[in-house]
């Protein structure tokens, strides 16, 4: 059984909720993206769009709370099934080598993210 | 506990119902989002880096099947999550959580999901 809710906020609430906003910020940011592809855009353009302040920051947004929404995600998916019910006594230690390894990816992801954003 | 419970562990006449396989489905394909961030990552990346490199990574994705199958894999999969995560939205507004109610959204996720599938499929072809 996981006996140590802890999430990402340690409130399921508010975990809820987080899930919830990132979901909609994220989908405002994806027709924005959708509508930039769609036009088919050349490098200079792309490049232009990306460099301008308004979507280097609001894409680092989106990348924090995308950061936020996967962990939120992974975490529930984690404890539902890496459980003693199916692992036996080793579910603690696989349940923490998966979150370690999630954590891992979201920060190597959200640095890589900065460099691509600051880069151009 | 009642040891003449009866039991059903044959996996082959045991269904989930459809609510329950776009809820898992739901799950399976954000799993599959975080693990393609680096494939949309690079796209972003050389995309912007230098002419040179945006026409090649252009090429490596468009140019062959292979890539263009992983793109529409990857746009297929958002579609699927974007339209079960959608639903989840409206549920929080009070709508579509009764047994008929909820069965009907499942299957409209999947048909839109599909839909949107083979859109993706006729602008990357």
């Amino acid at each position: 059984m996981v006996t140590r809710i802890t999430g990402l906020t340690k409130n399921g609430l508010t975990d809820f909720v987080l899930q919830r906003f990132s979901a909609y910020v994220m989908l405002a940011y994806g027709v924005f993206l959708f509508f930039l592809l769609a036009s088919s855009p050349s490098h200079a353009q792309l490049k232009e769009t990306f460099s301008t302040p308004i979507v280097q920051w609001s894409s680092l947004l989106v990348v924090l709370l995308l950061s936020a929404h996967a962990w939120i995600g992974l975490w529930t998916i984690g404890t539902d099934y890496i459980r003693e019910r199916a692992f036996g006594r080793f579910d603690v230690w696989l349940r923490s080598i998966y979150q370690l390894g999630s954590a891992a990816l979201i920060v190597f992801y959200v640095i890589w993210s900065i460099q691509i954003l600051w880069s151009s | 506990m009642y040891r003449s419970r009866p039991e059903n562990l044959n996996l082959l006449n045991f269904r989930f119902p459809l609510t329950a396989i776009a809820s898992i489905t739901h799950r399976i394909t954000g799993i599959l989002l975080f693990a393609a961030m680096p494939v949309v990552l690079y796209f972003l990346d050389q995309s912007l880096q230098s002419e040179a490199a945006f026409e090649q990574v252009k090429e490596d994705f468009l140019g062959n099947s292979a890539g263009r199958f992983l793109l529409w894999l990857i746009l297929s999969v958002t579609a699927y999550h974007l339209c079960a995560g959608i639903r989840h939205l409206i549920m929080d507004f009070g709508y579509l959580e009764g047994l008929k109610s909820g069965r009907m959204a499942a299957i409209v996720v999947f048909v839109l999901a599909g839909v949107l599938a083979v859109l993706a499929g006729v602008w990357i072809w």
